[in-house]
């Protein structure tokens, strides 16, 4: 009896040696289901709306279903900082790069049908609360001639955007003043603002039933490795590959090593310091080794004013020549509003505090001499957020990085990501998918555009 | 989990033995009595096949989905053939709405969705009203409705997939759109009715009934603002008589009850106002009838009146307290369990 008993145990123990081993399914004691897997086909540095996007199409497009594991790695899930959570919500395609029309139009076709690409059975349908008021531009005599080739560009990708004489202005909103402008361009159709906050929970339901994982955590360390080759010309080029993702977890000093195939750099405003870990710029100035990301944070203020006199329902989001911008804000007579500030008052970008001078100085002036009715207002609150900046051409930057092979870029966007974030996540996913774009050619948008210095400059950055 | 299949009942025995791993394994051990078992297998096996449930919902909310599309779908062919208005009133007779041609009666389909062709010889007279009550027109549905250049009454009521996105997309009409109506429609909301301030034309506009809008009363004060020349009406009783009415016409939305003698008169008499039609809202869209916006009358086929604006009934409870109260009540009723004043003693 007791022989038949000790072979029991022996049997017993064997079993538990050979799952410790590596190749057996070991079953740690605690509980680690904080920790990132340890392998993982893709992982996506930032779960904004440009992050949750890109594991949205990815997981949508792959073949078969259930082929890629994919990580969303998000360091702050309040999202305090990030600049989704922050936005105005405004979506337009009034831009001068054709590219940046087209990823607008198919960004809103995505949110009109919102409820069919990003349901969830037993879950209510989504309200992104869209408000369809389209977008007015006001140009001096200095911009106009741009303005005119921007909507002849805008109208020939199917935006549809008229443009009005100061005189039209004044018979469909008396409450402009047009002094000083001297022809504005309208959207008539798809354009206007909705509640950004909603596009992300959308996204984070669907995003994880469709088997995402997320992970809370900050990533510290790619770990890679490099080959040397040579081009056609003979130079030596050394080619990067990241094997490792080291996820830290929030608020311990614990941190996973995840194994990858690829890693999507959507970390917003911080895509510039992800770049850096990953070895991006890191080389002899000049050369595309030495070449930087060149993303970085810019503070941007918002403030939201009551005023009981101003301009009614039919406000659409007004832009005015100075870069000064409003919106209506519910029915209460409240606006939203701001400006962006030139190079050099720039913010310091360290923390997320708001200058009331900046309005007072900068953004009270302009909109007073626009709309007349703005003379008495009260700023009811205001709050800070971030652009990711582009210091190069203020356009995105998408695609894998020459060098640094495996590493995919989807951030840059400077003020106009949320608007363009659905059809960027698509873009990402094909070429990550396919090695190529499909429906949207974002091929002017690589990164090798900052070692040849072809910029692509956008005219219309508010 | 092995249910549905018999085993003897043995409970002491497994507990101890090595088979079971903890609290898991003892139901394994035990059978369940016959009369639940039938029910509980069918559940088991549904549960078992948890995904392929899924699957087959998400299947049949496609399905619902393509369906509303293919009622959608543009006729280039009769455009190309008999032009846009002749395309137009087909889409609306197709999707069982009324139209009007200029000079002409309303034209409807019938019980059964049939309709005579004989609208397609008008090849050059303008529609001039359109009463797509009830139907499911969406945001692509409306390129038809859009190419009739001299459209002067468009009534959307109890549309469910009209939103502000088509509300949008209704400016090309703004140089002969003099009447539109928009009661009902539970996606419509005060975001959308802020882009009709292109339709400098209107006249009558009927934004009653909406029940994705927060504030009713302020916003028609804020689009009577924006559009100074346009009346909009909140109690659904402004809108032009339909074809062959004799009274104002009783919209199950009006103050009044459904019963009244106007409806039974005009039911049979006016196509135009079909009650039967109703009974098509909110059931044709899947995802409408599963979460409707607010909307109370997801229980019932015809929608209840608005009560009336009268004194409300008071409510049975908290039960009044009689002028007198016995001294034997008198302590029960302060803790409101007395008595009611009606009640015989």
């Amino acid at each position: 009896m007791r022989f038949s008993d000790q072979n029991g145990k022996m049997s017993e123990i064997k079993k538990k040696i050979q799952s410790v081993l590596p190749g057996g399914a070991w079953n740690p004691p605690y509980d680690t289901s904080y920790l990132p897997p340890e392998h993982s086909d893709v992982v996506i540095v930032g779960g904004g709306v440009i992050g949750l996007s890109v594991a949205y199409w990815l997981k949508r497009l792959e073949k078969p279903r259930g082929a890629i594991r994919v990580l969303v790695v998000e360091r702050d899930h309040t999202y305090s900082q990030a600049s989704t959570a922050l936005s105005v919500g405004g979506i337009r395609q009034q831009f001068s790069v054709p590219e940046n029309i087209q990823l607008s139009l198919f960004s809103v076709e995505f949110l009109r049908n919102i409820n069919e690409y990003l349901a969830v059975v037993d879950d209510p349908p989504l309200d992104i609360q869209f408000n369809p008021s389209g977008y007015l531009l006001l140009a001096s005599e200095k911009g106009a001639a741009v303005m005119e080739s921007n909507v002849k560009v805008q109208r020939q990708e199917g935006a549809k955007v008229c443009l009005m004489s100061p005189e039209q202005l004044r018979n469909k909103f008396p409450w402009i003043n047009t002094e000083g402008v001297a022809l504005a361009s309208y959207g008539m159709e798809y354009e206007g603002w909705f509640d950004p906050w909603c596009l992300l929970q959308g996204l984070r339901r669907k995003v994880q039933s469709m088997g995402v994982l997320f992970c809370h955590g900050e990533v510290t360390r790619f770990v890679s490795s490099s080959s040397h080759t040579e081009t056609t010309s003979g130079e030596e080029v050394t080619l990067k590959r990241i094997h490792e993702v080291h996820v830290k977890i929030d608020r311990s000093l614990e941190y996973q090593p995840v194994e990858c195939a690829l890693v999507i750099n959507a970390a917003g405003a911080w895509s510039g310091q992800i770049a850096e870990l990953a070895g991006v710029g890191k080389g002899p100035p000049g050369t595309l080794q030495g070449t930087k990301l060149p993303v970085e944070r810019r503070k941007r203020y918002v403030y939201l004013w009551h005023c009981p006199q101003g301009p009614g329902l039919e406000t659409p989001f007004v832009v005015d020549a100075s870069g000064a911008y409003f919106r209506r804000e519910g029915l209460g007579n409240n606006y939203l509003g701001g400006c962006s500030p030139t190079e050099e008052e720039e913010p310091d970008p360290g923390n997320l505090e708001v200058d009331h001078d900046f309005f007072q100085d900068k953004v009270w002036p302009p909109l007073a001499q626009r709309v007349p009715a703005f003379e008495t207002l009260k700023v009811r609150s205001a709050w800070a957020g971030y652009y990711d900046y582009n210091t190069f051409d203020q356009n995105g930057v998408v695609g894998p990085h020459p060098l640094v092979v495996n590493m995919y870029f989807a951030t840059g966007f400077s003020g106009h990501g949320l608007q363009q974030a659905p059809a960027v996540g698509r873009a990402v996913a094909e070429m990550v998918l396919d090695g190529h774009f499909q429906t949207i050619n974002l091929n002017p948008f690589h990164f090798s555009r900052f070692y040849l210095g072809e910029k692509v400059q956008e005219h219309n950055i508010i | 989990m092995g249910l549905g299949k018999t085993k003897p009942l043995h409970l002491v025995m497994p507990v101890w033995n090595r088979g079971t791993r903890g609290i898991r394994g003892l139901s394994r051990a035990v059978a369940l009595e016959g009369s639940q078992k039938k029910g509980r297998s069918l559940l088991q096996f549904l549960a078992d096949r948890f995904y392929d449930v899924q699957a087959l919902r998400e299947y049949l909310l496609q399905k619902q989905v393509l369906k509303v599309h293919q009622k959608n779908r543009p006729f280039t062919y009769i455009k190309e053939r008999f032009g846009p208005h002749a395309a137009g009133a087909y889409f609306i007779l197709k999707q069982g709405g009324a139209v009007k041609f200029q000079g002409k009666e309303w034209i409807r389909s019938d019980a059964h969705g049939h309709f005579s062709l004989d609208f397609l010889k008008f090849q050059a007279v303008p529609v001039e009203a359109v009463n797509a009550s009830g139907c499911a027109i969406n945001y692509q549905g409306l390129d038809s409705l859009l190419a009739l250049k001299e459209l002067r009454s468009l009534w959307l009521q109890r549309c469910p997939h009209v939103d502000d996105w088509c509300l949008g997309r209704l400016h090309p009409l703004a140089n002969s759109l003099q009447e539109l109506s928009l009661a009902g429609c539970p996606r419509i909301s005060e975001r959308g009715l802020a882009s009709l301030h292109h339709l400098q034309n209107l006249r009558r506009l009927d934004i009653s009934d909406l029940h994705a809008v927060s504030n009713p009363g302020l916003t028609r004060i804020l689009v009577e603002e924006m559009l100074p020349s346009c009346q909009a009406s909140l109690l659904g009783s402004n809108s032009l008589p339909g074809p062959g009415e004799v009274s104002r016409p009783g919209e199950p939305h009006s103050p009044n009850p459904v019963t009244s003698p106007d409806m039974a008169t005009t039911t049979s008499r006016n196509p135009a106002l079909d009650l039967s039609r109703d009974s098509k809202y909110p059931y044709s869209n899947v995802l409408l009838a599963r979460f409707p916006v607010g909307h109370p009358s997801a229980h019932g086929p015809l929608r209840h009146p608005w009560p009336p604006l009268a004194k409300r009934p008071e409510p049975p409870w908290p039960p009044r307290v009689p002028a007198n109260p016995s001294a034997t009540n008198a302590a029960l009723v302060k803790t409101g369990l007395g008595l009611c004043s009606s009640f015989p003693r």
